[in-house]
This record gives structure tokens, sequence and C-alpha cells, in this order.
């Protein structure tokens, strides 16, 4: 036999690994023996990539994997890398793109893939939770006066979750989910997270500070959602404790 | 014979689950540390996803070496740039004692299968890895080691047995070896050649580090699956290194089934035991010498 290039070779090999199912041809390259046949080699391989890849997206979406059940959830995750192969050093890395793909296949009214958006989120903050962040004593220190005129921001590592489903509430698997707007704020927390649920003003109050606002600038943008400035304080309060936001 | 590395004594794998053991002093057991690199680089698009904070913190207290699972070092489509830009990144914020992959690939045209993929031994094969690990220490500033996986495959066009590869590599592109002691045995085991040729047929003083850890045994073969303690064949294969090669650091695996520290350190303990009994000037891990 011919001996391949070497990147025809991983080519091969590479599709004998993931493709639905191993054929014959593929085998051609692999020396077997008695105790341990060709195939029975290979199969090793394909069934670590299926395994490792399966339990690094079920580790990052559990009630994805509990809504849909384990098959269907296995199958997707089969279909996600079919149409995305990891490009990425790291396995923690491959569920980035998991819950667009789950709003484009999996079609129940946008929950589950809403429902992925908020667990994608969850996972992004608890990487994040023990990071030691700035800019929160010297917010805690400034002046009400100080505070009115320098801007202040969110903090980085919150994740900003809005969806028609109630994607906070877990439900038993196979229960029918409950329709309600939902806006929550995903942020690190003891390290790990917590979520907080979100008025529509408040939620536009966090969307502002996306981009660096003074508390004066951000109560003249909400003045038309009928909020006093002694709201806006009192919110201001909770998150810089909670460091939610952040010079 | 003298390596060209120095020996640190006993070390561990660390991960988190045992992190708390470092962050505020280091056992008595360990002289040093290996993460895994992948857990601590910073993403494609630049995010730092895992803080640094845990792993500052941890060699103020302990040495750290840099193990990567995702350098693929065997891919004939060429190295990730991207890739090798965060790990010069990265070394240059951790400054670790050393920097290691392994003799495979992970994937090719850019992706990635996330395992450690067995490479036919063949001279073009020799020409790639060595390339790519030439490059490798050209952009990081330099040596590496690289180290022997477990297969469960060989290739019909192999033309050479694996310790043969991975001696021409190491030679051509003057990287160190990292040995790991349990894949050797689990592919001699596979494979169905004798693990003190392999061992016997490495030149000994380009090995810095060496690895130990546990298999599973699934019927016909054997699957390094670090989710078991250290076998006693393969105890038997690092005594025999230990007599027969020059002094290297050495240390522990265990990424699955992960015991209580306490179990951990008594393999670790082990482990220095061999080691002292045959190289009287071994560096001492204190909790030992007290045994």
């Amino acid at each position: 036999m011919k001996t391949p290039r070497l990147i025809d070779f991983q080519r091969q090999f590479k599709t004998s690994i993931t493709a639905e199912k191993l054929s014959k041809d593929e085998l051609e390259l692999v020396r077997g023996s008695k105790s341990f046949s060709r195939s029975e080699r290979v199969e090793v391989y394909r069934y670590a990539y299926r395994a490792r890849m399966i339990e690094a997206l079920a580790e990052d979406f559990p009630r994805v994997r509990s809504h849909l059940g384990n098959e269907p959830f296995e199958n997707l995750v089969m279909r996600y890398l079919q149409a995305s192969p990891s490009i990425y050093a790291s396995l923690s890395e491959i569920s980035r793109d998991f819950p667009a793909f789950v709003a484009g296949e999996v079609n129940r009214d946008g929950y589950v893939g809403d429902l992925a958006r908020f667990e994608w989120a969850t996972v992004l903050v608890s990487q994040v939770a023990d990071e030691v962040l700035s800019g929160f004593e010297s917010l805690a220190n400034l002046s009400p006066a100080e505070q009115l005129t320098t801007p202040i921001r969110l903090n980085a590592f919150c994740q900003l979750v809005e969806s028609e489903w109630d994607v906070f509430t877990e439900i038993e698997p196979g229960a029918v989910p409950k329709r309600a707007h939902t806006r929550v704020i995903v942020y690190p927390y003891a390290e790990e997270y917590s979520v907080m649920s979100l008025s529509l003003p408040q939620w536009r109050a966090l969307n502002f500070l996306s981009d660096g606002v003074t508390l004066a600038n951000l109560c003249e943008r909400l003045t038309h959602e009928n909020v006093s400035p002694e709201e806006i304080t009192h919110w201001f309060s909770i998150w810089s404790q909670r460091q939610i936001v952040c010079l | 014979m003298r390596s060209k590395f120095k020996d640190l004594g006993i070390g561990v794998g660390l991960r988190p689950s045992h992190y708390s053991h470092f962050l505020s002093g280091k056992p008595n057991s360990v002289s040093w540390v290996e993460v895994i690199t992948e857990n601590f680089l910073a993403w494609r698009d630049g995010t730092r996803i895992q803080p640094l904070k845990t792993l500052h913190t941890i060699r103020q207290n302990v040495p750290v070496a840099l193990h990567g699972v995702s350098l693929s070092l065997g891919s004939a489509s060429g190295l990730d740039k991207s890739y090798l830009l965060r790990l010069k990144q990265l070394a240059r914020e951790v400054e670790p004692l050393w920097i290691s992959d392994h003799l495979c690939w992970t994937g090719v045209d850019g992706s990635n299968l996330h395992d450690l993929l067995p490479l036919p031994y063949t001279e073009e094969a020799v020409a790639v890895v060595s390339r790519n690990i030439s490059l490798v220490q050209e952009a990081i500033g330099q040596r590496i080691l690289v180290e022997n996986v477990s297969s469960y495959a060989e290739f019909t066009h192999s033309q050479m047995k694996e310790w043969e590869f991975l001696t021409e590599v190491s030679k051509r592109s003057d990287c160190g070896i990292l040995l790991d002691v349990n894949n050797v045995y689990v592919s001699a085991y596979n494979h169905g050649f004798d693990p003190l040729e392999y061992l016997n047929g490495l030149p000994k003083e380009r090995v810095g580090q060496i690895h130990l850890a546990g298999h599973s045994n699934n019927g016909g073969h054997l699957v390094d699956t670090h989710d078991a303690p250290v076998s006693e064949p393969v105890w038997d294969l690092f005594r025999w290194v230990t007599e027969n090669y020059p002094a290297v650091s050495a240390m522990i695996e265990r990424d699955a089934n992960i015991p209580d520290w306490k179990i951990l350190e008594s393999e670790l303990l082990r482990a220095d035991r061999i080691r002292r009994s045959i190289h009287e000037n071994a560096p001492v891990n204190r909790l030992s010498a007290a045994v």
C-alpha cells in the first residue's frame, strides 16, 4: 500500500473518529491483533471523542440536558460538533457557540435556546468569580456628590440575560416551561454566581452602564421611565454592594 | 550519565480539588507542581476566563511547571499561531519551571478533537514534529519537554518503532523528553512490545521529567484513564527507570476519581522512597524523610 502523506492520513483518521459510522476503508491504515482488533482500536478513539464532548457540554448545560433528555441532548451535541468542530485549545471553550446553535436547532418557541444562553451566562460568571476586581472600594468611598459626577460602569464579568421564558426557575424534566418575560443579571458572588431579577427600567439602566455613565446622566436617561432619582440611587447602592457596578 | 535537566524531586499534577493544600503553604511531600496549561490560557479572542489569581498564589508557595494538551506538535497542517502567542504570554506571567506537551496531534486544518492522537512513525512525521517543536521553542525562547502518549492504534505505514521516532525527534529538535512510564506500559500492552526495549532505546540524558499514573484494564486492552492508583507493573518500571536513568523530577497525575490528598500523598511518598533508595543524593522530601 502506498504511504499516505501525513496530512491526508490525519484528515482520514479524523473522519474515522468523528463520522457517525466507521467505514471499512478507514480501518486499512490500522494494525490489529487477535485480542484487540482494528475496529476496536479505532472505537477507543471514537468513544473517547463522543464521551469527552458530551461530558463537557453536559457539565455546562445540565438543565438543557435534563429538559431534552439524555439521548436527544447527546444527538444535539454531536450535530453541533459536526456543524461547528472545535477550533479551541480548551474544552471549556467549546460551549461558547452552543446556545446559538441550540436556538437555531431546537424549535420550542425559543425556550431551550434561551435556557442554554442563561446557563452559559452562569458558567462564564462562575469562571471569573474568584478574580480580583478593581474599582469597587473606590466606588464605596465616593461621596454622594462625587457619585453623581463620576462615570460608573457595569462590572464586565456580569452577564445580562433577557428571555420571553422563565429560564431562571428550574422545572421538572418534561414539564412545560412557563412563558414570562424575564430579565436577569448574573453576577459573581461568593466564588460562584448569583442571579438578580430586574425590572425593565433597571434592565435599561444596566445596559446604559455597559458604556460607563454618571449617576446624573443615568437619571436623565431614565426620566421617561417614571423612576425617581431616589430610586435610582437606591439601586446603585445595592448594585455597588454586590459589585455589579464599579468605577 | 547526567540529565540535561535539574532534579527537583517529587511533584504532583495539581488539580482544583487539591488547590487548598497549596494556597496557604505547601505539603512537605511535594517539591513542585504541574498544572494544565489550557486551564489558564486566555481564550482565542483574548478573554481571560480563567483568572490567574489562584495560580499566582500557588506559585508563591511552590514552583510550577506548565503541561499542555493542545499544542498538536504532530499536526501536518502546522501549529496554531494564536495558541502559541497565548502560551508565550502565559509563560511570561507564570515563569514556569518548564513547559511540556505531547508527542501527538490533536487535530488538523485548525480543528481540535481534544484527544492525544497517535502518529504514524514515518520519516515525514519526524520532519513535521521536529519542525513544529523547533518553532515552539523559538517562539517561547526555551527548550520544551515532549511526552510519549498512551496509544491504542499503530499504523500499517509506520517505518520505525515509537522509541526510535521519539529519539530522532528529540535529537533533531533538541527538545527534552517527558517520560510517562504508565504510557509506556499501556502502549506496550496494547501493541505487544517489551517496555524495557522502549526504555532502553531512549536517549536517557534527554529525559527531564517522569510521569506516573494509573490506567484501566478493558479486557483486551489498557486505557490511560488516570483514574486509579499507579499499578504494580508501573511501579516496577519506575524502579527500573530510576536505577537506569539519571535522577530527574518525577510526579503522579490523577484526573478522575481524585482521592483525598492524604491518599495521593501516600503514593507520592512511595515514589520518593524508591528514588531515595537508588539515588542517594536525590532531593529529600521532608515528610518522606521523617517516615
